[in-house]
């Protein structure tokens, strides 16, 4: 018996690791060329190839995770990814949270001016107005060294541009690499940059194993010059077009069509139509059962505790922001686990719901007159009896509008499922614009994305209506 | 049939009923009357169990109701009717009428459409009968409140107002069907204040205020040598009209 265990045993380890090799989960976030950015629908860039020797060297299959740039720590300080890559500059404060890699990269933070301005000295910036990506070393050291600047931290560098652009902004200050990439014709980089730093990648504190393998890999790279070679080649890849030079159809084929950047929007509309049906559905079980739970302990005293949990959730879900909620849930709640992370939206949402729904069901019980209670309890009916034939049928043709409503809410508030890296709709405009520096078609494709949706399910809410009237 | 015994009950602080005390015999046919705010409709409601009494005795053919955990069975057995009518406003005129006893496993539903079209029939709706609550007007919504009511095959029904709420001319077709259960031997409590029905109709008229039942006698009796000072008041100001 004993031995036929081990052999069942061992020959479910051996399939277990012949069919598939393990893992190494990469986060990154794509929106960084050269280093990381989206290409033909896949995460390429300098970070990706070095993650990917690294991944050769034990052997695994690497998986990239697209997730915000604030996030990346977390994502490795829980487990939930194994290495972070994304340009990230050493400091103290974060290797306190996670080991560094040894530099495999150095950046120069360049500050990059309006041509116009005479503003030439490094001293110059002291009490500028400037602007930089959140998080990124350029604000930390910024808010360190430079009390008397006014500081615009933007989520992409991207949009730090764009406000010196429209002059809401005196500087930029970002890594020269991605810097040459972006300027046009009326912006100039300082000489000297304002501080020369060094990227690592980073794992969790105490995974030496991993840390020291990552760290051959790297030495082994650079002294071949190999990561110089990828520098140089995701840097050819695509020589940003000027935006003022291009006409308004190259500019629609270059965010929709060329290098099939339609697909990430489909990508997108897919995730995000998945989340909102998924949600509303799970969103209606959930909030049936705690308004409904609540009005039987009401009526007849019975399911007090189920009453009690009904009455925390919603209080809780009304009282805080649905991003913390959907990062709770993924971060704390989901910690350990690889879930599908569009799973995590539908049960995040779903959850959010939930609540919002139970309140418009209590509100519609209570729409109902006293007297179609009374009436059913005059002939002997009995609660549940009344409470399923008599008041729910009307008051579920009251709260159709405000429930419509609320699944309305419910698809444009999938757009924050980008915090944790589902790639929904808005996230892929935002990819899409990461690789073109343009933001015009891609916010207003999928704005117009987001009204056809909203306006078919307000118009299958109002004929569902009608038929209820009629009914 | 019906005894009620020192019967109490508070709204907070605010004593509505005080100690009614009434008994019911079979085919009685009591009015109920007095100023409004004084308890009658509660005391209805109370019958019915629609409101918890404070304290008291309600004994329904030997059993006190109050002792009963479960309402549903005496309901059955003591239908009511209410002013605003109260019809399901989301099922048709025949779909109300069947669908507590179908429900209640009383009657089939075969059997219970066909007592249902027979009542109909009797006071010349059947036209009305897939026809929805909105679609009626006030005296058709209540004497399908009444059928309503008789397909349970109540012992005694309970009229809370069921004229008030009626525009002038519809009050007269609701009060004949009343009539009709009358000569049918129904029995019947009505609180109304239709002062000329309960005078040629009651057998027994009862005069409340303040909570508590002041006079009682034959509606010859209550109307025309009331004792009482403020059943006395009441009187004539209703005949002021």
């Amino acid at each position: 018996m004993k031995k036929l265990f081990i052999i069942i045993f061992s020959f479910l380890l051996l399939t277990s690791c012949g069919n598939k090799k393990q893992q190494l989960i990469l986060s990154t976030e794509a929106g960084f060329a050269p280093y990381e950015y989206y290409s033909n629908g896949e995460i390429v860039g300098v970070d990706i190839d070095i993650a990917k020797k690294i991944a050769d060297y034990l052997d695994m299959e690497l998986v990239i995770k697209d997730v915000a740039f604030d996030s990346i720590i977390s994502e490795v300080k829980t487990g939930k990814s194994d290495i972070g890559a994304a340009g990230i500059s050493y400091t103290e404060e974060r290797s306190k949270e996670v080991d560094f890699t040894i530099n495999y990269s150095e950046s120069k933070q360049v500050v990059i001016v309006k041509k116009k301005t005479n503003i030439y000295n490094i001293d110059d910036i002291k009490l500028l107005k400037i602007a930089v990506q959140l998080g990124s070393v350029a604000d930390s050291y910024i808010t360190e060294n430079y009390p008397g600047v006014d500081l615009t931290r933007e989520k992409k560098f991207l949009a730090a541009i764009q406000d010196l652009k429209d002059d809401k902004v005196d500087a930029v200050v970002m890594d020269e690499l991605p810097a040459t990439k972006l300027i046009d014709d009326n912006m100039r980089i300082l000489d000297e940059p304002l501080l020369v730093d060094n990227y690592g990648m980073i794992v969790k504190k105490g995974n030496t194993k991993l840390l020291e393998d990552a760290n051959k890999v790297i030495n082994d790279l650079k002294e071949s010059g190999e990561i110089d070679k990828f520098l140089l080649e995701h840097m050819g890849i695509e020589k940003h077009k000027k935006e003022s030079k291009i006409s308004l159809y190259d500019r629609f084929y270059n965010s929709v069509i060329y290098d099939g950047r339609y697909k990430y929007i489909l990508e997108g509309l897919k995730n995000t139509l998945l989340i909102a049906i998924g949600a509303v559905l799970i969103g209606i079980v959930l909030g049936t059962i705690a308004s409904i739970s609540r009005n039987i302990y009401e009526n007849t005293g019975h399911l007090k505790l189920l009453n009690l949990i009904s009455k925390t959730y919603v209080s809780i879900i009304r009282g805080t922001p649905s991003t913390l909620q959907l990062m709770i849930i993924y971060y704390v709640i989901f910690k350990q686990t690889n879930i599908n992370i569009v799973l995590v939206g539908i049960l995040a949402f779903g959850i959010n719901s939930g609540a919002y729904v139970a309140e418009i069901i209590r509100a519609g019980i209570s729409s109902i007159s006293k007297g179609q209670w009374e009436a059913g309890y005059s002939l002997g009916l009995n609660y549940y009896q009344v409470i399923s034939k008599i008041i729910l049928p009307q008051a579920i043709k009251n709260i159709l509008p405000a429930l419509g409503n609320e699944f309305i809410t419910l698809v444009k508030e999938t757009s924050i499922g980008a915090y944790i890296g589902i790639v929904e709709l808005t996230k892929a405009s935002d990819i899409i614009a990461s690789r073109t520096y343009d933001y015009f078609f891609p916010l207003i494709l999928i704005a117009i994305i987001y009204l056809i949706i909203t306006l078919l399910l307000s118009k299958l809410i109002n004929s569902m209506e009608k038929r209820l009237k009629n009914a | 049939m019906l005894e009620i015994k020192n019967l109490k009950k508070r709204f907070g602080n605010k004593k509505v009923l005080n100690g009614i005390n009434l008994n019911v015999n079979e085919r009685d046919i009591i009015g109920i009357i007095g100023p409004s705010g004084c308890g009658k409709s509660t005391l209805l409601r109370c019958i019915n169990l629609l409101e918890k009494p404070n304290s008291g005795k309600i004994i329904f053919e030997g059993d006190n109701l109050l002792d009963n955990k479960s309402f549903t069975n005496t309901r059955r057995r003591i239908g009511m009717v209410f002013q605003q009518f109260n019809l399901f406003e989301h099922m048709n005129v025949l779909d109300n009428i069947i669908f507590a006893p179908v429900k209640l496993k009383i009657l089939k539903k075969q059997d219970a459409i066909k007592i249902a079209k027979n009542y109909l029939k009797d006071i010349d709706l059947e036209d009305i009968a897939n026809n929805y609550p909105s679609e009626i007007s006030g005296g058709q919504k209540q004497r399908v409140a009444i059928i309503r009511t008789l397909m349970m095959k109540p012992d005694i029904i309970l009229f809370d107002e069921p004229t008030s709420a009626l525009d002038p001319e519809m009050i007269g077709e609701v009060t004949n069907l009343m009539r009709k259960l009358a000569k049918e031997g129904m029995t019947m409590i009505v609180v109304s204040h239709e002062m000329n029905f309960i005078k040629n109709f009651c057998t027994k008229v009862v005069f409340m205020s303040d909570g508590v039942i002041v006079e009682e006698g034959t509606s010859k009796e209550i109307f025309e040598s009331p004792k009482d000072q403020r059943l006395k008041n009441f009187l004539s100001k209703i005949n002021s009209y």
